[in-house]
């Protein structure tokens, strides 16, 4: 395990930004509305600390154990985090609506089928089987993401949903990165381990803070109040107004 | 050379289909009244509410109607076509009513988007068929189920806007009609 100044950088960077957009989430009292996102993020803050003391301090055997433990709970807290936006978004009186659940269950199968079928046709050339498993687990897990998250939005536009402030931004800022982490996965996949492998881990890094950013600044800010009407609409009714007074006076 | 192409199509396919996603999704969220209401195209209000009228009260000698007449009377493919447009533009005017008026908004605006979920099917079957030239005898079925949706749709939207707000109710009701 060598990493280089660039990976200590981002990864120090990674961890900070993480207890940052924590902090956001309970100061401002939003893990209330998205606790399964807010479990991720803590996630990524233990992960982050426990691998590094580990890199540091521990054994290269724990080191591997926490890391392929902790791909499976991530994997299963990325889908806790779409299937949570589906449940604020698609379900606005508290139950889900009709038809809306079945088909993004439906596409989301699908998609989940797909990613199975991409990820067995490619053939990654890795060291050994076991690291050629980890390139294509990462890029099922990416493609799933991106095929949920897609069905999601379909679902939801289709029956004419809108997002409020704080999903949309969640929305915006998981596509981002999901979509630099699937051509990340991609390529990987196609190069195998090439020299660039460590290249673009760095990017998907550089996404990912980069998209913790803008969540702090989403959640940051309040619920954007959405005005009932434009302030043409505004001026309209009140001249629609006056001038029914006028008429009612002249009546009079 | 297939793991290039098979993730090429997919990496299209999922950028694609999440940019314009995305686009529907800002539009939808920046959309304004005004521009709702003039993404109603015309649809005959009158004959449309007479072949509804004459399904959910049946009369003696129900038959009268030819299937014909009342395709006639919904505009053919065309007024389908309309109908199904309007379907949409009516859901977001109902979940617009949800700025002052929450609650009665969303379960409104559920209500006609299930209405809308059944003209969907019904204009989906009826296009279908009518493309096909296969199992023609079912569209007048259709053609009823879509002619009770729509206006219903109408009806639920007017009586929210009676109801919530009375300034815009006279130009919704002067567009819907």
């Amino acid at each position: 395990m060598n990493f280089s100044f660039l990976d200590n950088v981002l990864w120090a960077a990674a961890f900070v930004a993480n207890v940052a957009l924590l902090l956001v989430l309970v100061r401002k009292e939003r893990w209330w509305e998205f606790p399964v996102f807010t479990s991720w993020i803590a996630f990524q803050v233990l992960l982050n600390f426990a691998l590094f003391s580990i890199y540091r301090y521990g054994s290269a055997r724990l080191y591997g154990i926490v890391y392929w433990s902790s791909v499976v709970l991530d994997f299963a807290l990325q889908l806790g985090v779409v299937f949570e936006m589906a449940r604020i978004v698609l379900s606005p009186t508290g139950t889900w609506l009709r038809d809306a659940r079945s088909r993004f269950l439906l596409f989301g199968a699908l998609g989940a089928l797909l990613a199975v079928g991409v990820a067995f046709v490619v053939h990654p050339s890795a060291y050994d089987s076991l690291d050629a498993w980890e390139i294509r687990g990462n890029l099922f897990t990416s493609m799933c993401i991106c095929e949920l998250f897609l069905a999601m939005i379909m679902s939801a536009n289709r029956l004419g949903l809108q997002w409020n402030h704080h999903v949309m931004g969640l929305g915006r800022g998981l596509t981002a990165w999901a979509l630099v982490s699937f051509g990340v996965d991609a390529l990987q996949s196609l190069l195998g381990r090439a020299p660039v492998f460590n290249l673009l881990d760095q990017a998907r890094n550089i996404a990912w803070i980069g998209a913790v950013i803008y969540w702090i600044v989403i959640f940051w800010q309040p619920q954007a109040e959405r005005l009932p009407l434009s302030p043409a609409m505004q001026k309209y009714l009140i001249e629609l107004h006056a001038r029914v007074q006028y008429d009612l006076d002249k009546v009079q | 050379m297939l793991p290039v192409l098979l993730l090429s199509l997919v990496a299209a396919v999922l950028l694609g289909g999440l940019f314009y996603q995305h686009t529907v999704t800002n539009r939808l969220h920046r959309c304004e009244w005004n521009d709702l209401l003039i993404q109603l195209q015309p649809v005959p209000t009158a004959p449309v509410s007479r072949v509804a009228d004459e399904y959910l009260n049946p009369q003696p000698n129900q038959l009268a109607t030819e299937p014909i007449d009342i395709w006639t009377a919904l505009g053919g493919l065309d007024g389908m076509r309309r109908m199904r447009k309007n379907a949409r533009v009516l859901i977001e005017l109902a979940a617009y009513a949800e700025r002052w008026n929450y609650t009665e908004g969303v379960i409104v605006a559920e209500r006609i988007r299930r209405d809308a979920l059944q003209l969907r099917r019904a204009t989906f079957h009826i296009a279908l068929r009518t493309a096909l030239g296969a199992d023609r005898l079912r569209i007048p079925f259709y053609m009823h189920e879509a002619a009770v949706a729509y206006p219903l749709m109408t009806q639920r939207l007017l009586a929210l806007y009676q109801t919530s707000h009375i300034g815009l109710y006279p130009r919704l009701a002067e567009a819907l009609n």
